[in-house]
C-alpha cells in the first residue's frame, strides 16, 4: 500500500488529494484517460468513462499504461474488477478501423472478425455499409464515414478513423511572432490538436481560444471555415486575426445575415447556417464553397443540431472545436465526441488563472427576500411563470444599486434574462441597455465606449453571454438567466475573466430570490462553477443592504 | 495379467458380492473412502454392500467422481462383451489419441477399488447401472449382427472388406458413414425393413443396405453393425483420450497485492451488506405472495448499490442465508436482530459470517432474474442449486493446493472440472464455475486471480478473523468538505460517525473512499431526526480536516431556519369559540377531562375524540354546541324522514316456448335422476366390485352403449353414485355422460368403487 495521492473507487470515480505532494505529477499521469468531474479546492474528482478510455486509446496509451498509473498512484490497492473492465473496454477500440482503399475507397476493417459479424447485424449499419470485400473488411458509403463513427460509438465499438484529411487548397497564413508570444497551454493546445487531427480544445473564457484557433490555421497553412455564435463574435474574430496573423481584411470574409462573403478565411455564423428557406437549410453549401482545409467550430457546446448533420459529411476535413466547456444542456456530448473529434486539450480555469492568464474571481450569492405581497402571489402562480416573478422581483434592483455603488472603480456588466426587467433596472441605474434589439451598430458603438471607458455600467442581455471581448469589465452583476443553464453561468463569468491591467481581482454577483424555483436554479448553475473551484460566498441581500444579522 | 486362465479359474468372484468377500480390510477401507455414500447407513454384511454399490444412485456419484481416463475406460468396458479383459481393453484404446498405457492401467486398478468394476485383470465386469448409463451405443457401437447377417460376417472376419466395399461407392455414402462411424451409430429411414439388391439401390441409404453397411432394425431404423463400426475404426473403441489438463495455474501475482486487494474487497462487500440493509430498514420491500422478492426491489437494490445484477443478488442470497435479513409477513423483508449484532462487532469478524455463509450456502445468486416464466425472484427457494455448494468447495479445494500468489481463471478452472468430472460437465457448471469465481473475487476470498491468506483460512475452515483483522485498513478519523457541498470520507468512518453523514448527506460515490453530497433534503432528513443546525455543524466542523466552507454553514443555518415553521397534527375535532372565557372554562371543566382538549390558538382547542362523543358529552354538561361543517356552516340536526331514489317496474317478460333440444335434456336428466334415487339400495352407496369387474363392465357398456350405475369416491373419501353413459375409456380414466347432471365428465377409474348395468338396477328395483 503506497500513500498516494489518488482513491479509485470501485463505482470508476477517482479521487485526487490536490494538497498531497504527487498530486501534481499523478494528474498528468491520469488526465489523458479520465474525465475531470468537478474541482473544488481539495478534491478533484475524475470519472473513468468508456469514452475517455478510448480518448486515451486514441492517443495511443495502452490499458496497460492506464492500470499502471492507477496502481502507481493509489493510495489504496485497485478495485481488480475495475482494472479488468478498464482492460476489456479499451481493447474495444480500434478493432475496427476506417481506411481509405486505392481500389474500395473508404473501408472499414476489423481485427477481430467476430466484431465485424456483429456490428453487421445491426440494422443501424446494414444501410452505411456497401459489399463486403473481404472477411474482414467491408465498404463503407464515402458519404457516411461520420454516421457510422456515431452508430459503431453507440454499438460499443468505437472505430479508428484512419482515413487520413484532404489538406484543402493550400493558403499560408503565419503568426506575428514578432509582436506576441503563443503562451505555453496555447502552444500546447494547437500541436494536440493538430497531432490528432481533429478534436476539441477546452480552455476557459478569456484564455485566448482565438489565438489558438489562429495557431491551428497556422499549421494547416489551408483555406479555414470559421463558425461562431453571432456577428459580434464574427466581427472579433477578424479583428483578432487581423492584430495576430499575416491575413489582410480582404483576406477575411464575413458569411452573416447582413453579409455573404466567401474568401480564403471565411467566418460566418450559427444563425446564418441554420437559417432555412422553404424548409431548406439555404446556406450550408457554404461548407462546399471552397476546398476548405480546416474548419473551427467556436463555441462548440452551443453547435447546432443541423450543423452537426452537415458534419457528419464532412468528416475528410480537419475540424477544430473550442470551447469553455463540454457540458451541453442537451446531453449531445457523444456526437461532439465521434463528429467534431475527441477532446485533445484541456486546463482545469484555476490552473491557467494560477498561471496569471486569467483574472482570479470573488463569486458571491446575494440572496434576497421576496416581499410579503410579492410571496403570495409566487405561491398562487402557474409553475411555467414562477420562475420570472421570483426573478424579477422588484427588490433586486435596491440590490443592484447597491452592489454598483460598492464597484465606483470598476466596469461593470449588468446582465439578465428578461428584456422589462433590464429596462426597469436601466431606468433605476440611468444607464444604457443592449438587447437583441439594439442594432449591430448601436451594441459596438456601446461595447466601444465600455472598452474606452466612457461608459461604466451597461445592463445587457444574453446577447453578450459569448465571445464579445470587454476586457475592462471586472464586476458582473447577474440578475436572471436562461433556467438553470449551467454553461451561461461559465460564459457570464468570463465575461469579468480577462486579465486586469491591475491585477485586481474580478467579481461576479448573483442575485437570486430566496426559497423559490429561482434558488433552485441558481444552485443548479453555480454547480459547474463550484467543481471548478469557484467557491460561492452566500451573502443576505438585508445584511448587504442595512448590515443587520438575519432575524431568527 | 499374465497368470493363465486355467489356474485362476477356481478362485475367481462370480459376482460382486464374491469379489467383495476376497477383498482385505484395506481394501475395504479405499472403497468406503472413495465412496462414502456407502456408510450411510454402514452396511450389515458384504452382502448388502455388494447390494448397495449397485444401486443406480450409488454407482452414479461413483461414476460422477471419475476423472476423463477412468471414464473412457467405464465406456470401453461398456462397449466389450461382459466380461473382457485388461487386453481387450488395451486393444480396444491403444491406436486412440491420447492413449497411455500406464495411465489405463491406473484407472482400471482405481475401478476396481472403488468397485465400479470388479472381478480380476482376466475378466472384468462393469457393473450392469453404469453399463447402462452409457446408453444403447456405449462407445458409438450398435449390437453385434453377425450371427443373423451373412455379409456382417464377412466384415467381422476380413478386417478391410468394409472399407474396401465403401470405397467403391458414390461419395455421399462415406459422408453418411462418417457421421455414423463415432456418433450414435443409428439413423431413421422410410421402409427401412425391406431388402434392397445391390443393383437396385438408388438412394445413398439403399445402397447401405444392400451392403448391409447398415441393417435395419425395425420399420423405420437402421443402424451400423458393430461388426462394420468397429472394422470401419480398426478397432478402435475410442477416438480419443484427453490427456490430463494438468495443474490450473495461469500465472502469478505478488502475493502481498493478492492481500491488500482482496482485504479491500472484503470490505466493500460488508459495505454493501450493510449499504443495502440500513435502506431496508427504513424502506423494507415487500415480500411477493409467492415469498421471494419483487423483480423492481431488486433492481432498487442494483440502483443503490451500484453494482451488477449478479452481485446484487449475491448480496441478497448472502444476508438472507447469514440470518441478517429476514421476512415479516407485515412489513416485509427486514433485517434482522442479529443485523444489530452483526453491525456492533469489527469489520473482520462481519466479514467472517458473510464468507463462511456464502462457503456453505446452497443458494446459487447468479440464477436470480433471467426472462419470462424462467425468472427466478431472489430469496425464493428456486435459487437453490444442489450442486453449487460441492461446486464451490470442490473449486477452493483446487485453490487451496495452488501456491500462494498462483492465479488462474475460469475457463482453466472449467477445463480442469471437465478432465477431472467430466460426467458434470454441462454450460450450466462452466456457467457457475464462473459465477462462483466472480463471487469469491467480491468477497474477497480471491483476488487479482489468486487465494487470499484470509480466503485460505475460509477455504480451510479456519478462522479467518485475525489474518484479515490485520490486513485491513485503520479507519480514518476525518472527513475534507469542500465547498461544491460536498465531503470525502478518504476511507472507512468508524461506525457511528458513518451513520450520522449517511444522515446528513447523500452518498454519491462509495467504494473504499465515500463521497457525500450534502443536500437542503439531507440536511432536513437530519433536523426531523432531531439534531439541531448547531449539532450538525458541530458535528461537521468535528470531524473535517479543514474549516467548514461558508456555504454550507449557510445552508444548514438557512434551512434550520425554515424548519418546523410549519406544523402538522393530527385531531379528531376542534372547538371554537368567540367567547376566550368560555373556551378556558370547558377546558377547566373536570367532567371533560377524558376528551383531553389542547389549546392551539386563542379560542380554538383540539381533540381526539370523535365528533358525536364530543358532542353528546357537552350537552350532557349542560353546553349547547353545534356541529359545524368542513365549509365553516353550522349543520342542523333533525330526524331525517327517508325516501328511496324512484325504479322504473320491470318490465314484462315475453316468455317463448323452450327448445325442443332442452325439454328432451330436461327429461333424461329427470329420468335418470328418477333412476339413481329411485333404485339406489340406499346404504349401499353404490355397486360394490373389483377393478377388473368394473372395466369389463364399462367396457361392455361402452360397446353396447348401456347406461352404467357407478359408485364413485371424490377427493375426501365420500362415496357418491351416478348412473352414466361411457364415451370412452383410457389411460385409467372413463370419460361418460353424466345423465343426472347433464353433462360430459372424466372419471378417475380407481376411484370407482363399482359398477353395475343401470338397466339391472331398474330389474333389481322393480323386483
Amino acid at each position: 500500500m503506497t500513500d498516494g495521492p489518488l482513491i479509485v473507487q470501485s463505482d470508476k470515480t477517482l479521487l485526487l488529494e490536490i494538497d498531497h505532494e504527487l498530486s501534481e505529477e499523478c494528474r498528468h499521469a491520469i488526465a489523458p484517460f479520465a474525465e475531470l468531474e468537478r474541482a473544488p479546492e481539495h478534491i478533484h474528482t475524475y470519472r473513468i468513462t468508456p469514452l475517455g478510455l478510448w480518448n486515451a486509446r486514441a492517443a495511443l496509451h495502452d490499458a496497460e499504461a492506464v492500470i499502471d498509473a492507477l496502481i502507481k498512484y493509489s493510495r489504496y490497492p485497485v478495485p481488480h474488477a475495475l482494472l479488468v473492465d478498464i482492460a476489456e473496454t479499451m481493447a474495444r477500440y480500434g478493432r475496427l478501423q476506417l481506411h481509405m482503399h486505392p481500389v474500395h475507397g473508404l473501408i472499414l476493417t476489423a481485427t477481430d472478425r467476430t466484431v465485424l459479424e456483429e456490428i453487421l447485424r445491426s440494422k443501424k449499419v446494414t444501410p452505411l455499409i456497401g459489399k463486403r470485400i473481404d472477411e474482414d473488411t467491408v465498404a463503407v458509403h464515402p458519404s457516411e464515414r461520420g454516421n457510422i463513427k456515431q452508430i459503431l460509438l453507440k454499438l460499443g465499438w468505437p472505430a479508428e478513423d484512419l482515413a487520413g484529411y484532404v489538406d484543402g487548397e493550400a493558403h499560408p497564413i503565419s503568426l506575428k511572432s514578432e509582436s506576441f508570444e503563443l503562451r505555453q497551454y496555447q502552444r500546447e493546445a494547437a500541436e494536440g490538436f493538430w497531432h490528432g487531427g481533429s478534436g476539441v480544445v477546452v480552455l476557459p473564457c478569456g484564455a485566448g481560444k482565438t489565438i489558438v484557433g489562429a495557431a491551428a490555421m497556422s499549421m494547416a497553412g489551408a483555406t479555414t471555415l470559421i463558425l461562431v455564435t453571432n456577428t459580434v463574435s464574427a466581427r472579433q474574430w477578424k479583428a483578432e486575426l487581423l492584430k495576430r496573423t499575416n491575413l489582410t481584411e480582404e483576406e477575411i470574409g464575413e458569411y452573416s445575415g447582413a453579409r455573404k462573403e466567401i474568401r480564403p478565411v471565411t467566418i460566418a455564423t450559427y444563425q446564418v447556417m441554420t437559417t432555412r428557406r422553404q424548409g431548406v437549410y439555404a446556406h450550408l453549401e457554404l461548407f462546399d464553397a471552397r476546398d476548405w482545409g480546416l474548419i473551427i467550430y467556436d463555441e462548440v457546446h452551443l453547435l447546432p443540431a443541423p450543423v452537426f448533420r452537415f458534419t457528419a459529411d464532412i468528416q475528410a476535413r480537419r475540424r477544430l472545436g473550442l470551447t469553455a466547456t463540454l457540458v451541453r444542456e442537451d446531453g449531445m456530448e457523444g456526437e461532439v465526441f465521434s463528429l467534431i473529434g475527441p477532446k485533445r486539450y484541456d486546463a482545469p480555469w484555476k490552473d491557467i488563472e494560477a498561471q496569471g492568464y486569467i483574472a482570479p474571481a470573488d463569486c458571491a450569492e446575494v440572496r434576497v427576500t421576496l416581499p410579503d405581497n410579492e410571496r403570495l402571489a409566487y405561491a398562487m402562480a402557474e409553475p411555467e411563470e414562477r420562475y420570472r416573478m421570483a426573478a424579477t422581483t422588484s427588490y433586486k434592483n435596491k440590490v443592484v444599486k447597491h452592489l454598483v455603488d460598492m464597484h465606483p472603480d470598476d466596469h461593470i456588466l449588468v446582465i439578465g434574462q428578461y428584456l422589462d426587467q433590464l429596462d426597469e433596472i436601466a431606468t433605476h441605474l440611468d444607464v444604457p441597455t443592449i438587447t437583441g434589439a439594439t442594432p449591430i451598430k448601436e451594441r459596438e458603438r456601446l461595447f466601444q465606449s465600455f472598452r474606452d471607458g466612457e461608459t461604466r455600467v451597461l445592463v445587457v442581455s444574453k446577447v453578450a453571454n459569448f465571445s464579445v471581448d470587454l476586457p475592462e469589465a471586472g464586476v458582473a452583476i447577474q440578475i436572471s438567466g436562461t433556467f438553470g443553464s449551467r454553461q451561461e453561468e461559465a460564459q457570464r463569468l468570463g465575461r469579468v475573466l480577462r486579465p486586469k491591467g491591475d491585477k485586481r481581482s474580478a467579481h461576479f454577483y448573483t442575485i437570486v430570490t430566496r426559497d423559490t424555483v429561482d434558488a433552485d436554479f441558481a444552485a443548479h448553475r453555480q454547480r459547474f462553477l463550484a467543481e471548478q473551484g469557484y467557491a460561492y460566498r452566500i451573502v443576505d441581500a438585508d445584511d448587504l443592504l442595512y448590515g443587520t444579522q438575519p432575524s431568527d | 495379467m499374465g497368470t493363465s486362465k486355467n489356474t485362476e479359474t477356481v478362485s475367481r468372484p462370480r459376482s460382486l458380492a464374491d469379489d467383495l468377500r476376497a477383498r482385505t480390510d484395506s481394501q475395504l477401507e479405499v472403497l468406503f473412502s472413495t465412496r462414502p455414500d456407502l456408510l450411510h447407513p454402514v452396511p450389515t454384511d458384504l452382502g448388502q454392500l455388494a447390494v448397495r454399490a449397485t444401486t443406480s444412485p450409488s454407482v452414479g456419484a461413483a461414476l460422477d467422481a471419475l476423472n476423463h481416463i477412468e471414464l473412457s475406460v467405464c465406456e470401453a468396458l461398456a462397449g466389450l462383451p461382459d466380461p473382457s479383459s485388461v487386453e481387450d481393453v488395451h486393444a480396444g484404446l491403444k491406436g486412440a489419441n491420447g492413449y497411455e498405457s500406464g495411465a489405463i492401467d491406473a484407472a482400471i486398478d482405481r475401478l476396481l477399488a472403488s468397485a465400479v468394476v470388479w472381478g480380476d485383470h482376466d475378466e472384468l465386469h462393469l457393473v450392469r447401472v453404469a453399463r447402462e448409463s452409457f446408453g444403447a451405443y456405449p462407445c458409438g457401437l450398435a449390437a453385434s449382427f453377425a450371427d443373423s447377417r451373412r455379409q456382417v460376417r464377412e466384415y467381422a472376419t476380413k478386417k478391410t472388406l468394409a472399407a474396401k466395399t465403401l470405397a467403391t461407392g458414390p461419395q455421399d455414402v462415406r459422408e453418411i458413414m462418417d457421421q455414423l462411424l463415432w456418433g450414435t451409430p443409428a439413423g431413421s429411414m422410410r421402409q427401412a425393413n425391406r431388402s434392397v439388391r445391390i443393383e437396385d439401390a438408388k438412394s445413398p441409404l439403399e445402397w447401405l443396405l444392400a451392403h448391409e453397411l447398415l441393417v435395419p432394425t425395425g420399420e423405420s431404423t437402421v443402424v451400423v453393425p458393430r461388426e462394420v463400426s468397429l472394422a470401419l475404426r480398426n478397432g478402435l473403441l475410442l477416438k480419443e483420450i484427453k490427456t490430463d489438463v494438468g495443474e490450473p495455474i495461469l500465472g502469478s501475482v505478488d502475493f502481498a497485492r493478492v492481500n491488500d486487494t482482496g482485504a479491500h474487497a472484503a470490505l466493500d462487500f460488508v459495505r454493501l451488506v450493510e449499504t443495502l440493509l440500513e435502506a431496508w430498514s427504513i424502506e423494507p420491500p415487500s415480500q411477493l405472495r409467492g415469498g421471494g422478492l419483487a423483480i423492481r426491489d431488486l433492481s432498487a437494490a442494483k440502483d443503490l448499490l451500484r453494482v451488477s445484477d449478479h452481485l446484487t443478488a449475491m448480496v441478497i442470497e448472502i444476508a438472507f442465508a447469514s440470518g441478517l435479513l429476514g421476512s415479516d409477513s407485515s412489513e416485509g423483508w427486514l433485517p434482522t436482530t442479529g443485523y444489530d449484532r452483526w453491525l456492533s462487532i469489527d469489520d473482520a469478524t462481519r466479514w467472517t459470517l458473510l464468507a463462511e455463509t456464502w462457503r456453505d450456502m446452497a443458494r446459487a445468486p447468479h440464477v436470480v432474474g433471467g426472462d419470462g416464466g424462467d425468472r427466478i425472484n431472489a430469496l425464493t427457494s428456486s435459487v437453490e442449486r444442489g450442486f453449487i455448494n460441492p461446486l464451490r468447495i470442490s473449486l477452493l479445494d483446487i485453490f487451496r493446493g495452488l501456491g500462494d500468489g498462483t492465479t488462474t481463471s475460469a475457463e482453466i478452472l472449467t477445463d480442469h472440472l471437465d478432465w477431472h468430472r467430466p460426467r458434470r460437465s454441462s454450460m450450466v457448471r462452466a456457467v457457475a464455475v464462473s459465477a462462483v469465481l466472480a463471487e469469491a473475487a467480491a468477497l474477497g476470498i480471491t483476488a487479482l486471480g489468486a487465494l487470499t491468506s484470509f480466503g485460505r483460512a475460509v477455504a480451510q475452515g479456519d478462522n479467518p478473523i485475525k489474518v484479515l483483522g490485520s490486513l485491513l485498513p485503520d479507519p480514518v478519523d476525518h472527513i475534507i468538505v469542500q465547498a461544491d457541498l460536498t465531503a470525502l470520507a478518504p476511507g472507512r468512518l468508524p461506525a457511528n460517525q458513518r451513520r450520522t453523514m449517511g444522515v446528513l448527506a447523500d452518498v454519491e460515490s462509495t467504494g473504499v473512499a465515500t463521497t457525500y453530497r450534502f443536500t437542503e433534503t439531507s440536511i432536513r432528513r437530519a433536523l426531523d431526526q432531531g439534531q439541531s443546525a448547531h449539532d450538525i455543524i458541530d458535528f461537521l466542523a468535528a470531524l473535517s480536516r479543514t474549516p467548514l466552507p461558508q456555504p454550507l454553514t449557510y445552508m444548514v443555518e438557512d434551512v434550520a431556519r425554515k424548519h418546523g415553521v410549519l406544523r402538522v397534527g393530527v385531531a379528531s375535532i376542534y372547538l371554537r369559540c368567540d367567547d376566550e372565557q368560555l373556551i378556558a372554562t370547558v377546558q377547566a371543566d373536570r367532567r371533560l377531562a377524558s376528551l383531553k382538549f389542547r389549546q392551539l390558538a386563542p379560542g380554538i382547542v383540539v381533540s381526539s375524540s370523535p365528533a358525536d362523543i364530543v358532542l353528546d358529552k357537552l350537552r350532557s354538561c349542560g353546553y349547547a354546541p353545534v356541529a359545524e361543517s368542513a365549509e365553516g356552516t353550522v349543520l342542523i340536526h333533525r330526524p331525517d324522514t327517508k325516501r328511496t331514489s324512484a325504479k322504473a317496474p320491470a318490465s314484462p317478460v315475453t316468455v317463448t316456448g323452450p327448445s325442443s333440444r332442452l325439454v328432451s335434456a330436461a327429461v333424461k336428466a329427470l329420468r335418470a335422476g328418477e333412476r339413481a334415487d329411485a333404485n339406489k339400495p340406499a346404504p349401499t352407496n353404490g355397486p360394490r366390485t373389483t377393478t377388473s369387474q368394473t372395466l369389463t363392465l364399462l367396457n361392455d357398456a361402452l360397446s353396447h352403449g348401456k347406461e352404467v350405475w357407478i359408485g364413485y369416491a371424490d377427493k375426501g373419501g365420500m362415496t357418491s353414485e351416478r348412473i352414466v353413459e361411457p364415451l370412452t375409456i383410457s389411460g385409467g380414466f372413463l370419460t361418460a355422460f353424466d345423465v343426472r347432471t347433464n353433462e360430459v365428465r372424466t372419471f378417475t377409474i380407481a376411484r370407482i368403487t363399482g359398477a353395475d348395468f343401470a338397466e339391472n338396477v331398474n330389474d333389481e328395483g322393480s323386483a
